[in-house]
């Protein structure tokens, strides 16, 4: 559903212990269910694989198209630098211009109020003009351009083969093209202990296309006539190109991560590691994520945490009454005078029983949810039934 | 431990192996309690060495003693970031640990934002010793220490090193001094400043894109240096294409000494020599030869993956 209302894209993540708070978002519920779509539409499919390409996904396709034109135009400057070259803030500063305008004259008169905030996520997504750097979450700024499109009806399901293949594959391209000619600082970089000092989703949906390769295993990309052969068709290996052609000495030295993960024997499970690991280091990350923007259309806002919350509560009530039934009319048939209190706590106990199953499905639906946020939910139900508890010996 | 002890625990250091933990414990308590008598900008008599990020580069590290010559026959001041990132930190933070814990006098360390439980636990340093010792004490150990490393240093009296830069709650170096330290580093106000701050061309404070810290200008640096009675402030944080870049007409120099960061960006090293009348010259140096390194072969599959 598209929202009504425009809010002004804004960062919300300002201290650490707000990362609890961000886990029950409805950004993180769309982002992180958009991410898992976009990974099983790529599901051992190669980039020239047959796909459904609309006209939209073109019409991005131009933008970014456009946008590698810009830095043509706009080449790196002699002055003396620190590090990163100064001519990317013209290169920023163009797109920073032309974003809304671009977005703008693509999408539905209906939604044009929010290419501000579809900008934004676009802006957001090619590096830091002060600093001039690039890490992990500008890719996810870019996810976030992308879902927000799909959030107002420019790109459908049917598009999401091509957004991976055609669109993302090109926003690589043309990152891996400016972290080259302005010498971006990977600044975010976890060094030898992350995967890679610029990018992380190739890895993922690289892995998902590579899934029951006949000839290409984990261990491939050792192989360099394989990654030279075969590059062009999975963003994993392309990933692997591009680090092999930047970096120096051996691979096991200055990739130790992807080394050691080419030990695993099935690109299903690289596929699943990857997702746990973008949660955790990515979305769980307080340096990454505090630099994240809301606004209407990846809101700050819990509704669907709360409806979630609410379901399950309305379960519970509906057991728990039926339960209570069957309890009365044993109780009526043995002991008349029991214990009020004594029955107030059998009752909660059965609660208790209730919601630990409901915990236990809650969980195996979101089995690929992180961490923190199955710990934050538990403390949150805890709370919850903390509270029920006590509107029920009110009641009593 | 007798000094026996700990010079068989710095040769093996040197070799880049790894001390028993208990050993690490040890250092670790002796360490502490040579820093917490150390004020929070320690006072040092040139000649020394300033050295700027070295972020777990071992191999590297051992360039920098070979080139700048050996503790403890040249004075060394380190400014921050000894860890994270690369694939040694434990191996060089205790290598300097150490070296401090045996000559007290010829080695400063002072913090650099990295030395903070929340940093590490992100960019590697947390990891490297889960790994390499199976269990965190050894981080638990390290980052007590990190609390009770000093903020800043002055040498001669002319020049004020920091790991970031300035802070605008802070005009006098005095008021450093009553910093209250010993805590983990906090997510803002002076002592965070300090150690996340930058230089910027622009003149005034300025919002930092690094969402810690500020940014300051060379009017800043000058007000600075003018009451507080300095020359310069040395200062490390950011990578520099040629290992150092002064600012502001030399009041403010930035050193770093980590090559060819991240294996990739193809970056000098440099070291900047403070001699005892305080002349200042560096030398630069590039990432240790392959040859010369050293690299564990079969690593474990992450956990993720398993």
């Amino acid at each position: 559903m598209i929202p009504t209302q425009f809010i002004e894209p804004v960062k919300k993540i300002s201290t650490p212990d707000l990362l609890n708070e961000w886990f029950k978002t409805d950004a993180y519920f769309y982002l992180t269910g958009f991410i898992r779509e976009l990974n099983k539409s790529v599901i051992k499919k190669k980039n020239s694989d047959e796909c459904f390409v609309s006209e939209n996904v073109l019409k991005i396709s131009k933008i970014l198209d456009l946008m590698s034109q810009w830095v043509d135009q706009i080449p790196p400057s002699n002055q003396p630098r620190r590090f990163g070259n100064k001519s990317f803030r013209v290169w920023f500063q163009k797109l920073a211009k032309n974003a809304q305008l671009l977005i703008g004259e693509i999408i539905e008169e209906k939604v044009k109020k929010f290419s501000i905030e579809i900008a934004k996520y676009l802006i957001e997504s090619v590096g830091n003009e002060r600093r001039i750097d690039y890490g992990s979450g500008h890719e996810l700024a870019f996810i976030a351009f992308l879902f927000s499109l799909f959030r107002i009806g420019f790109f459908t399901k049917e598009d999401f083969q091509a957004i991976i293949v055609k669109i993302f594959n090109q926003y690589l391209q043309l990152m891996r093209k400016v972290q080259i000619i302005y010498n971006l600082e990977p600044a975010g970089s976890h060094g030898v202990w992350g995967l890679d000092d610029f990018q992380f989703l190739p890895y993922l949906f690289g892995s998902a296309q590579l899934i029951e390769h006949e000839s290409i295993k984990p261990t491939s990309i050792h192989d360099i006539k394989i990654v030279k052969e075969f590059h062009q068709e999975y963003l994993y290996l392309d990933a692997i190109k591009f680090i092999l052609d930047v970096k120096t000495g051996p691979f096991f030295e200055h990739s130790p991560t992807l080394d050691s993960i080419s030990a695993v024997k099935k690109w299903s499970k690289v596929n699943s590691g990857m997702f746990k690991m973008f949660q955790q280091e990515v979305l769980g990350k307080f340096p990454v994520i505090q630099h994240f923007y809301f606004g209407s259309l990846i809101p700050w806002e819990q509704n669907v945490f709360k409806e979630r919350y609410l379901q399950e509560e309305k379960k519970e009530e509906k057991q728990h009454h039926q339960k209570d039934k069957k309890k009365k009319k044993k109780e009526e048939n043995q002991n008349q005078n029991q214990n009020q209190n004594q029955e107030n706590e059998n009752q909660n106990q059965n609660q208790n029983q209730n919601q630990n199953q409901n915990q236990n499905q809650n969980q195996e639906n979101q089995n690929q949810e992180n961490q923190n946020q199955k710990e934050e939910e538990k403390k949150e139900e805890e709370k919850k039934e903390e509270e029920k508890k006590e509107e029920e010996k009110k009641e009593d | 431990m007798d000094s026996k002890e700990l010079d068989e625990h710095i040769e093996n250091l040197y070799k880049c192996q790894l001390i028993p933990e208990n050993a690490v414990k040890q250092i670790c308590d002796l360490a502490r309690d040579i820093f917490i008598e150390e004020a929070n900008v320690i006072p040092i008599e040139p000649p020394v060495t300033i050295c700027g990020d070295v972020h777990g580069q071992f191999y590297d590290l051992k360039e920098l003693f070979s080139i700048g010559g050996q503790c403890p026959y040249t004075n060394y001041l380190f400014m921050g970031d000894f860890v994270d990132r690369g694939y040694f930190s434990v191996e060089t933070f205790l290598l300097l640990l150490a070296l401090k814990v045996r000559y007290p006098k010829r080695i400063t360390l002072i913090r650099g934002n990295h030395e903070s439980r929340q940093i590490t636990q992100v960019y590697g340093f947390y990891d490297e010793c889960l790994k390499k010792y199976g269990g965190i004490n050894v981080w638990r150990y390290c980052t007590e220490v990190f609390d009770y490393i000093a903020l800043g240093a002055m040498i001669g009296n002319r020049y004020f090193c920091v790991h970031g830069g300035l802070s605008p709650s802070i005009e006098t170096i005095d008021e450093i001094r009553n910093i209250d330290r010993k805590q983990e580093v906090p997510h803002d106000g002076p002592m965070c400043d300090l150690l996340w701050s930058d230089p910027e061309i622009v003149d005034g404070w300025g919002s930092s894109p690094r969402g810690a810290g500020f940014t300051f200008g060379g009017d800043i640096v000058h007000d600075f240096c003018r009451k507080n009675n300095i020359d310069m402030i040395a200062r490390a944080h950011q990578l520099i294409m040629e290992g150092y870049s002064y600012m502001f007409e030399k009041s403010l120099v930035t050193v770093w000494s980590a090559p060819n960061y991240c294996y990739r960006c193809g970056n000098q090293a440099a070291i900047l020599e403070i001699d005892e009348n305080l002349n200042q010259s560096f030398k630069v140096f590039e990432a240790a030869p392959f040859e010369d390194r050293a690299f564990p072969s079969k690593k474990a599959i992450p956990d993720y993956f398993l």
